[in-house]
């Protein structure tokens, strides 16, 4: 039972940075029926500014460096990416909108290789060290179970967003707005909603989010480099898919569940089908329930 | 004064050569109706005023402006409000969130506040179920949350395409109801029906497109009574 509880631990904390990506993944699905395969990249991206920012700030290498610092890191990071997701969607989806889905499918194919070997120019194919932004500690739960201080930041920082984000969608004007496109963008044009700017939001939004999924993987794994996007990324996409894509609280549970299944893999089967797992729950959710666990059940629009 | 005019629009939906040279124009505070057979071009002419797809020839003004390079979403701003075919209600939304859309423009919340309660006065069953998906509504029901949606824009034009499509006839008698009375309350009207009859017996002018080309206008007391309208398009009918 232990060994169940500290997986679940471990699962929990991971699944959440799955699904700090898999709302990128969804919400810009929601949008536009695109699958935005750059998302991992932006997620990396994110590591990488959170590192520099680290750097520059002397968070985790100064001695003295305030904790706190960790704030500013964070929320550059998620600027810097929401900047990001803004220049994606300007100058390589924007273009072909009107395209056909093969067309778009191959441009977001361009802009993952495409920030993947920038990553590669700019930062480095070697593997770099994330600073200790926060002192690790560990913290003993109840029957021996073992947490870290930074799974606990992973977990309450990726609440804390998603909490904010669905109050977003849910109350806000812009939020509402979001909606309205996601289910008819001429519809939604019709009210007066600007919807090109309405994307652009999404996108933003959701780089963010990736964002910030990069800086706590940071937190709690390191070794971070240019193609660390890649496996997390299919992963996360398929965390969306398993909680329906297109739905928010779906992607929430889908990469929380994802998480959990790997360290429940890693506990009782054997680590070296950790990465199985994934491939093995989107060929499930494909047979068994094609629109996920909270999918909206309509046709595909053409 | 003439509100809205078109002058030789044609649209092209790629090799489509939908609307071939629509001229029409419509005096503010008048209810215009365009009626005609499926594929005539009606929705597609409504699509152009509001910005939906881009004319390849012609002109569409409004108020003497041109509306040629004007986006949809700005479009609304003018006073323009288009209740779509098939009504598409945001069905992910609340009823209430979906008439808070109509009003996405507005930042006069006291305004609002008190259209929406006019809104609701008219239409209770809206008020009862307000906090309700819209996607749970009846079609009788989406559809007059369709029109109050975009009423709640304040427009000075309302395009409505079908708005009596598939209802029960109690509820297109509703219906033909509520546009009389949004007309008297001075908003001017372009109506598309598949409902001629209804249609001509509401509006004051009526256009009769065929294939993508105005066949006959006229004041619909006029084309009621024609020969021709009636036999190609009130014949059995109602
Ligand atoms: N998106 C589109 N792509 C290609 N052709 C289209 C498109 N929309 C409409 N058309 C064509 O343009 C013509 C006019 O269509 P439109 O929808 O305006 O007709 P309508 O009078 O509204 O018909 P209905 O009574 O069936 O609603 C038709 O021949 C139709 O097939
Ligand atoms: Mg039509």
């Amino acid at each position: 039972m232990q060994e169940f509880f500290q997986q679940l631990a471990n699962g929990v904390a991971w699944g959440s940075i799955y699904a700090l990506i898999a709302l990128g993944y969804t919400m810009v699905y929601g949008i536009l029926r695109l699958i935005n395969f750059a998302h991992g990249d932006v997620y990396m991206v994110g590591a990488f500014a959170a590192y520099y920012l680290a750097g520059a700030l002397g968070v985790g290498t100064v001695r003295d460096a305030s904790p706190l610092l960790a704030v500013p890191v964070l929320l550059g990071a998620m600027l810097i990416c929401a900047l990001l997701g803004v220049l994606i969607e300007l100058f390589a989806y924007r273009p072909v909108r009107r395209s056909s889905r093969l067309t778009a499918l191959i441009t977001a194919i361009g802009v993952s290789l495409f920030l993947e070997n920038a990553g590669i120019r700019l930062f480095g194919a070697d593997p770099k060290f994330f600073p200790q932004v926060i002192t690790p500690r560990t913290i003993t739960l109840g029957e021996g179970v073992m947490v870290t201080n930074h799974q606990i930041t992973v977990v309450l920082v990726s609440v804390l967003l998603m909490v904010g984000l669905t109050l977003f969608v849910q109350r806000t004007r812009t939020g509402k707005a979001m909606r309205a496109v996601s289910f008819h963008r001429d519809a939604a044009s019709l009210m007066g909603i600007p919807v090109d700017r309405i994307i652009t939001i999404t996108f933003a939004i959701g780089s963010a989010l990736a964002a910030a999924a990069g800086f706590l993987v940071g937190l709690t794994n390191p070794k971070i480099e240019p193609l660390m996007g890649i496996m997390p990324g299919i992963k996360a996409f398929v965390a969306a898919v398993l909680g329906g894509i297109g739905s928010i609280p779906g992607a929430m549970i889908g990469g929380l569940l994802m998480g959990v299944s790997e360290y429940l893999v890693v506990g009782y089967i054997s680590s070296t089908y950790r990465d199985a797992i994934a491939f093995v729950i989107l060929i499930l959710v494909l047979l068994v329930k094609p629109t996920g666990l909270l999918g909206r059940n309509v046709a595909e629009k053409v | 004064m003439k509100l809205l005019e078109l002058e030789d629009l044609h649209v092209r939906y790629g090799a489509v050569h939908a609307l071939k040279g629509i001229s029409l124009s419509v005096e503010e505070g008048e209810i215009a109706t365009l009626v005609g057979a499926n594929g005539a071009g009606k929705s597609t002419t409504l699509r152009a005023i509001s910005g939906l797809v881009r004319p390849s020839g012609g002109r569409i003004r409004f108020r003497g402006a041109s509306l040629g390079a004007v986006r949809a979403h700005e479009i609304v701003r003018l006073g323009i409000s288009h209740v779509p075919e098939g009504r598409i209600v945001f069905a992910n939304l609340t009823v209430l969130e979906n008439l808070e859309m109509g009003a996405y423009l507005r930042r006069d919340r006291g305004g609002v506040g008190a259209d929406l309660k006019r809104l609701f006065q008219r239409f209770p069953r809206l008020e009862e179920r307000r906090r309700q998906s819209a996607g749970t509504l009846s079609g009788g029901e989406q559809q007059m949350l369709a029109i109050g949606r975009a009423l709640m824009a304040r427009p000075t034009v309302l395009l409505m395409d079908e708005p009596s499509l598939g209802l029960a006839p109690i509820l297109v008698r509703e219906i033909f109801s509520v546009i009389r009375e949004i007309r008297s309350q001075g908003t001017t009207i372009v109506l598309v029906e598949q409902n001629a009859r209804m249609a001509l017996a509401t509006a004051d002018v009526g256009y009769v497109l065929e294939t993508g080309m105005v066949r006959m206008s006229d004041r619909a007391r006029a084309l009621l009574e024609s020969p021709f309208v009636q036999a190609a398009y009130l014949g059995g009918a109602g």
